[in-house]
């Protein structure tokens, strides 16, 4: 029975209009939290997170009425008088802050009233609720954080400081055409014009060369501060974005690309002179900020920093001497971070940090559905040391099991599991697993202690946010030239290639055991077969379906590909192989509009 | 009527904006941002 006296702090992000998610605080313990999308099965969704809140409710053991706070990851009276007027705000829009409600213009705010009659409201600064999120999940006490994303309320970067959770914004970027939306401008303008796209440029980025700078930066202004501005004022909005295509083609020579249309060299060499190009003024601004600060520690937070190339090489370069990049800093995240600004008001002097528990935040899966029960295997010894033997087979093995994670990446409780070193796995998993494109690498998942020896960067990358480069003397010599991007693909360039970019990169998540019990386990036993202490993980899903949550979508999810196990809790199911081809595709067309 | 008198408040207000809300810079401008606005309501 939940403490009727209890502090319960519910954090509520999406206000934006996209990755609706909810966070809920009990006392100062994080009890839960989970985005909209995985429950509405539509990614990115926006709308009120109501399910989510239920789930965040379920797991703290509360009721609607026993929720004090409700807290609001942005001001929405700031971002209405932004879009309103065209300027960004002021001394006056301070004012005016403080004398109209400062939830007007709250997409949410009616339902959550209705939801919540009993708690007070509070609007935290978009930005500031990614600090927190950052911060207060971070080894830091106390930080220089540089926030980038696509738009805050009418700012597009921030930076300062934070010292035991005292916050202070001390610069920013006004109005939302800099660096986050030049990054979305120029996906969609290569064709990848669906919400949240970004990191598929960044993938395809390695394959081209950076010959197209010049020509970009047509596109804006910067200083050597990151002082970044697009010459246009193109806003966060898809009129705005589909509107300023033919001045991008026009500056650059090459005309948008449409959706099916292949892919050339031109829009190859486009996304890596894009990534170039953030990359630079990624590194202006962290350098402006450790001049400014002093400050040896970095909070690396906002959507921008899901692009965890820049944040791999930020680290590596060591313009601060410690960087923190949250998986939780951006926006499926900011629900939580909104509710630790808040909670944090409580731990006045300390470094307040709750145990995000591997940010397995999510409810647990529920059992198998009665459809799986005549494919049950059975099997001797431990799951652990089963799987192993049949991922070292190579087998694809889907894990259901424990808490949903919470942000953008399958951590191992919703993930694909397979051998790293199998032949033509990379093809396999993309085309008849992913149905996605076929460029994009898979990330390794590799025990904490032996990452040293594979790579460049023994650092902790807890949660694939960093990318790192495979040691030299594990890498094959490559030819100097590629008759096409598949062949460079293709190129068995090292030991482990389905997780090897072609550049050598590799987006590291490093397992440790206090932080991923379960898939510790998984790769131990895998290491102790093979000798290799790496496992393709990807994430349980087909393009353009939210990762899925239950395991009877697991179940579903698993009918409709081609991976040869699943682990549903503590069962393993083999694949029931009934569904035709042309089943499965249509199947998979539900999602399509947002792969 | 009501929603007139809305309209009318709302072009006011824009205009109010436009005209007391200078045009910023491009670059890093100095924040006036209070960090602790989180009364709650």
């Amino acid at each position: 029975m939940a403490d009727p006296t209890a502090r319960a702090t519910l954090g509520i992000g999406g206000l934006l209009g996209h990755d609706a998610n909810a966070a809920l605080l009990v006392d100062g313990r994080l009890a839960g939290a989970a985005q909209e999308e995985r429950f509405t099965r539509h990614k990115h969704d926006g709308i009120f997170p109501r399910r989510a809140i239920a789930d965040c409710l379920a797991q703290g053991g509360l009721e609607a009425d026993a929720v004090t706070d409700v807290v609001f990851a942005e001001k929405p009276l700031q971002a209405h008088l932004f879009n309103l007027s065209g300027r960004a705000g002021g001394a006056l829009t301070r004012t005016l802050g403080r004398i109209l409600p400062e939830g007007w213009g709250n997409l949410y705010g009616q339902q959550a009233r209705e939801l919540f009659p009993r708690a007070r409201f509070h609007h935290a600064w978009h930005h500031l609720s990614h600090v927190a999120g950052a911060f207060h999940t971070s080894p830091f006490d106390r930080a220089a954080f540089l926030c980038v994303d696509g738009k805050g309320e009418d700012y597009s970067a921030s930076a300062g400081v934070i010292d035991h959770g005292e916050g202070r914004m001390l610069w920013e970027q006004p109005y939302e055409n800099g660096l986050g939306l030049f990054y979305t401008l120029l996906t969609y303008h290569l064709g990848f014009a669906t919400f949240g796209s970004e990191y598929k440029l960044m993938g395809l980025a390695p394959y081209g060369e950076p010959r197209l700078t010049a020509a970009l930066g047509r596109l804006f202004t910067t200083d050597e501060s990151g002082g970044f501005r697009l010459r246009r004022p193109v806003r966060f909005t898809w009129d705005s974005l589909l509107a300023a295509l033919p001045w991008v083609a026009a500056e650059t020579g090459i005309p948008a690309r449409e959706k099916s249309a292949p892919l050339g060299q031109e829009h190859i060499d486009l996304a890596a002179s894009l990534q170039r190009i953030f990359e630079d003024e990624i590194f202006k601004m962290a350098r402006f900020l450790r001049r400014e600060t002093g400050e040896a520690n970095l909070l690396f937070c906002g959507g921008c920093a899901q692009n965890c190339v820049a944040a791999g090489k930020l680290r590596t370069a060591g313009v601060f001497p410690a960087i923190f990049n949250s998986p939780v800093g951006g926006d499926m995240g900011s629900g939580l971070g909104a509710a630790l600004l808040l909670e944090r008001t409580r731990h006045r002097g300390t470094a307040f940090r709750p145990d995000v528990r591997g940010f397995y935040l999510g409810s647990e899966p529920g059992p198998a559905p009665a459809a799986a029960q005549p494919w049950r295997v059975a099997f001797a010894g431990n799951l652990h040391d089963f799987i192993a033997g049949e991922l070292a087979a190579g087998k694809i093995v889907a894990v259901v099991r424990g808490g949903m994670e919470l942000g953008a990446r399958a951590l191992g409780a919703r993930s694909i599991l397979a051998d790293p070193r199998a032949p033509g796995m990379h093809s396999r998993l993309n085309l008849a697993v992913k149905f996605r494109e076929s460029f994009r690498p898979f990330a390794p998942a590799i025990l904490a202690e032996h990452t040293g020896e594979w790579f460049d960067s023994a650092a902790e990358s807890d949660y694939m946010n960093y990318t790192a480069y495979l040691r030299p003397e594990r890498r094959a010599v490559l030819p100097g030239d590629f008759p096409s991007l598949r062949a460079r693909l293709d190129f068995p360039r090292c030991s482990i290639p389905s997780v090897i970019h072609v550049d050598f990169s590799a987006r590291l998540q490093t397992i440790r055991p206090e932080v991923h019990p379960d898939l510790h386990r998984f790769i131990s036993a895998f290491h102790a077969r093979t000798g290799v202490p790496i496992l393709i993980n990807t994430s349980f899903n087909v393009a353009g379906q939210p990762i899925v949550r239950t395991a009877a979508e697991g179940w579903d999810c698993f009918v409709n590909t081609d991976i040869d196990l699943l682990v549903l809790n503590d069962e393993v199911f083999r694949h029931p192989g009934e569904k035709t081809r042309e089943e499965k595709i249509t199947w998979l067309a539900q999602f399509a509009k947002s792969a | 009527m009501a929603r007139a008198i809305r309209q009318i408040g709302l072009r006011l207000l824009v205009a109010l904006l436009r005209a007391f809300t200078p045009a910023a810079p491009a670059g890093w401008r100095r924040s006036s941002r209070p960090p602790g606005d989180l009364a709650g309501r």
